[in-house]
């Protein structure tokens, strides 16, 4: 198909894809847009630097990749490279999502399912509703110059509808989120049930928090997911090891790391938003252990970090468009459930909080997380709504504090954001796990 | 019927630099075109990347009016204006070998740490065209460098970082920049006595209050401002403002997405402390009843949208030792994700707090958690803003206020 040449690696990807985002905003359309765009990335390696290259303009690609491979040195040894030795030369086609394809189903029928999700939520006190319809479908090609040849699709559409409440000088936002892959699926599914009254017990029953301090704290799933993808799933990316010795060291298999109740799984063959069967180096997914029972099991490679470390490929390298080159990231990423039941992690606390839901989170050697819906636990019950900024604390003494893990896991992902990496924002992932229960944390 | 064209036209080098070298060079050439009809109240909306059919996506455009998404017709003016700050980034051919010796230039010179990050020049040409007559093209050329540093001995992903913003490549301060932050990482402080102190904060502590700007939550009473709009609300010394000249800040464009111009390309929204105006597009400002002030981005392919771009305040004094006046601060470094309730009240969990004190960082301190409520923030405590003080290279902006200090590690 592309006239590869000798002494120098080189692949091309390209993604053909379709997007609506439409937005309805106190019952009209405020947004709406149906794009179809086809771009291709080349790369182009000759054991010492890489070169690559993004167009829109995928009829030329063969010219863009002359170009760059006038940039790159020749090497007669290339195949020997460690890193193109280790490159995957899988041939595959999966394409699962073509007979569904949201493509198909006219924007009219989009909208109206939009609007009749927001016009659901009756409340005086909301004050603006915006329901957003996201969806995407993509077909991608994979081809090396070592014979890879691969194409499957992707495909996710959701709605987030997201209300502000509010009386007199207060107001709080709140939202519903369901990402799913077919849209009648969707449809059926999106619920509302409790939302308005949740949210008007938030607007009018929230306390501020009394004190600032350590409580202990249970996660609910969708917090779970967002602490461990912040906390743990951007350190396993192997990428930051790179010409690291000490890191190497320091984050070696079968080091303890966490309470021995908790378990991470990073697996890009989950349906959903995570969903990677060939990563964007030609890799085949992989189900990968983060973390089992508390010890560092694995983390998550581009084949430059499996070979830089001595491991097997695990299927993450990507790119969050063919604007970009692929770099290590996750997928699914989900705590494993466990035996504890939710309501004995609740009884179990005499004064601490609940964390619902989530506005954004971040991690380093710290980790926070701005909650969105919040509750105070009092004699191990869950009492009022309660505001709170940000809920903080040292990612390994936190993950060594999980003493509480419930047996109730869900996963799932948000169609409007995703994860961010550098420039690289927003990828489509998804994450999750059971309800938690945390000893100490930083509430704020 | 009417008509506007909105393209975007961006050339982009991209070096990624991996543990101490350029580990790769990226070419990006990208154009995108927006086509929005508007006919009856309604607007209608197509966009292509790449090369683009103009005749082709108008029909589209059109055919999306049957969506009846209600928007105000434009009143373009007839009227030709053009931008361009030239390009100043060095001869394209230049860019690797300028790139590789300034890694090799932090990584010797700072050896205790590992450097990985990118510097990406950018050439764009944004350019707004009506059938009422209005042509505006704004070109330019900038670049932006970020560096994470890891300490070799640490375990940390990585332990702090930088970045500088600016339309010219400047090797030499940038390297200097590093260089004073990686000195200052390495002299250990102790923890900080104080529980309340002056803070040195960039432009992004403003943003936890941009969303109550937003017409609509205004006019919905669902704002933090609600009820204070040409009121006084804020420190006498408080102005913010949308820059919009593409001189002054790199990025910026001199018209907003639906092709409005402001007076010294500035869109104020606060004045001497006094709230003036809400971010609007078009269609809320006439829905609400506000004044339009032309900050509308132009997202592609779709209805323009509320935007921030070039978000910055008046400075209140020539540098950081003015505005100080001697006393001690600190500068807040790898802030991890703080956020604001509803009700205003800020926690910004500091990973590296630095010491400044005489006019320079004297080292790092442990990490704590800044509180305040916003309103003291840009109020009561609100000390001013300056653009010199710390860092060589690229536009700057710091932010000095007071506040408490908790978490203290």
């Amino acid at each position: 198909m592309y006239k590869f040449q000798q002494g120098k690696y080189a692949d091309v990807r390209i993604e053909d894809r379709f997007s609506t985002t439409l937005v309805i905003t106190d019952g009209e359309i405020s947004q709406c847009r149906e794009l179809r765009e086809k771009k291709a990335f080349i790369r182009v390696y000759d054991g010492e630097r890489w070169y690559y290259a993004s167009t829109d303009d995928v009829v030329n690609v063969q010219k863009m990749l002359d170009e760059l491979y006038s940039y790159a040195k020749d090497n007669g040894n290339i195949l020997s490279d460690p890193t193109v030795s280790a490159f995957e030369v899988n041939k595959d086609e999966i394409v699962r999502f073509a007979k569904s394809c949201v493509a198909d189903i006219p924007v009219f029928e989009k909208a109206a399912f939009a609007k009749d999700a927001a016009a659901r939520v009756k409340s005086d006190y909301a004050k603006i509703v915006d329901a957003a319809y996201v969806d995407r479908y993509s077909v991608y090609e994979f081809y090396s110059s070592k014979g890879a040849d691969i194409k499957y699709d992707f495909q996710t559409c959701g709605l987030r509808l997201s209300v502000r409440f509010a009386k007199d000088d207060e107001y709080i936002d709140n939202y519903r989120i369901l990402n799913l892959t077919d849209f009648e699926k969707l449809r059926k599914d999106f619920s509302l049930e409790g939302f308005v009254e949740e949210s008007e017990n938030m607007l009018l029953r929230s306390k501020k928090l009394e004190k600032a301090g350590t409580y202990p704290v249970i996660l609910s799933q969708e917090v779970t997911g967002v602490f461990a993808h912040e906390s743990f799933g951007h350190k396993s990316e192997a990428d930051f090891m790179l010409g690291d010795e000490t890191l190497a060291k320091e984050w070696t298999v079968g080091k303890r790391v966490a309470s021995e109740k908790l378990s991470i799984v990073d697996s890009g063959l989950i349906d959903g938003a995570g969903y990677v069967p060939y990563d964007d180096e030609g890799t085949r997914a992989t189900r990968t252990y983060l973390i089992k029972n508390g010890v560092l099991e694995g983390r998550l490679h581009s084949a430059e970090t499996a070979v830089y470390l001595g491991e097997k490929l695990t299927g993450n390298a990507r790119a969050i468009n063919c604007s970009f080159e692929p770099i290590v990231r996750m997928t699914t990423t989900f705590v494993e459930k466990g035996t504890d039941k939710l309501e004995d992690l609740i009884k179990s606390i005499k004064h601490g909080y609940y964390i619902k839901s989530y506005k954004h989170g971040s991690g380093m050697s710290t980790f926070t997380i701005a909650p969105l819906v919040s509750y105070e636990i009092v004699d191990g019950k869950i009492g009022d709504p309660v505001k709170i900024a940000v809920i903080t604390g040292n990612v390994f003494e936190t993950l060594s504090l999980i003493d509480g893990v419930a047996d109730d896991e869900e996963v799932g992902s948000s169609p409007t954001g995703g994860c961010g990496k550098m420039v690289q924002y927003p990828l489509n992932v998804a994450m999750g796990g059971p309800h938690i229960r945390v000893s100490a944390m930083n509430v704020q | 019927m009417k008509r506007q064209i909105y393209t975007h036209k961006s050339t982009e080098r991209t070096l990624t630099y991996t543990a101490n070298k350029v580990a790769s060079l990226k070419i990006n050439d990208e154009k995108r075109t927006t086509v929005r009809v508007y006919d009856g109240g309604f607007i209608g909306v197509a966009g292509k990347s790449g090369s683009a059919d103009i005749d082709q996506l108008e029909k589209k455009a059109v055919a999306m009016l049957d969506n009846k998404v209600p928007y105000p017709e434009p009143q373009d003016k007839a009227e030709k204006l053009s931008i361009d700050t030239g390009t100043e980034n060095q001869d394209k051919s230049d860019l690797l070998q300028e790139g590789e010796k300034l890694i090799k230039k932090i990584s010797e010179e700072n050896p205790e740490f590992i450097f990985s990050g990118k510097t990406v020049f950018a050439d764009t040409t944004d350019i707004f065209c009506s059938d009422g007559g209005t042509e505006y093209d704004c070109s330019q050329s900038s670049q932006m460098t970020y560096f994470l540093m890891k300490h070799k001995d640490s375990a940390s992903i990585f332990d702090d970082a930088y970045s500088a913003e600016g339309r010219i490549f400047e090797t030499d301060k940038i390297a200097e920049d590093v260089n004073l932050l990686a000195k200052a990482y390495l002299k250990k402080l102790p923890a900080i006595e104080e529980d309340e102190i002056a803070v040195i904060a960039d432009i992004s502590s403003v943003y936890y209050i941009m969303s109550s700007f937003n017409a609509q939550a205004y006019a919905t009473g669902s704002s933090l401002l609600n009820g204070k709009l040409g009121k006084k609300v804020f420190s006498d010394k408080f102005t913010l403002y949308c820059e919009q000249d593409p001189r002054k800040q790199a990025g910026a464009v001199f018209f907003d997405g639906e092709g409005v111009v402001n007076d010294g390309y500035k869109a104020y929204l606060v004045r001497d402390g006094v709230m003036q105006n809400l971010l609007t597009t078009r269609q809320t400002a006439e829905k609400y009843g506000y004044k339009n002030i032309g900050t509308a981005d132009a997202p592609f392919a779709a209805i323009p949208q509320e935007g921030t771009s070039g978000i910055d305040v008046a400075y209140t004094a020539e540098d950081l030792n003015e505005l100080l006046k001697g006393e001690k601060a600190v500068l807040l470094s790898s802030v991890s994700g703080g956020d604001m309730t509803t009700a205003g009240d800020i926690a910004l969990p500091v990973l590296n707090p630095y010491l400044y004190e005489d006019g320079e960082l004297k080292g790092r301190m442990p990490g704590f958690t800044v509180t305040a409520n916003i309103f003291d923030v840009l109020g009561k405590d609100y000390i001013g803003a300056c653009g010199k003080g710390i860092w060589a290279a690229g536009k700057n902006t710091y932010l000095v206020f007071r506040a408490k200090l908790v978490n203290k590690q």
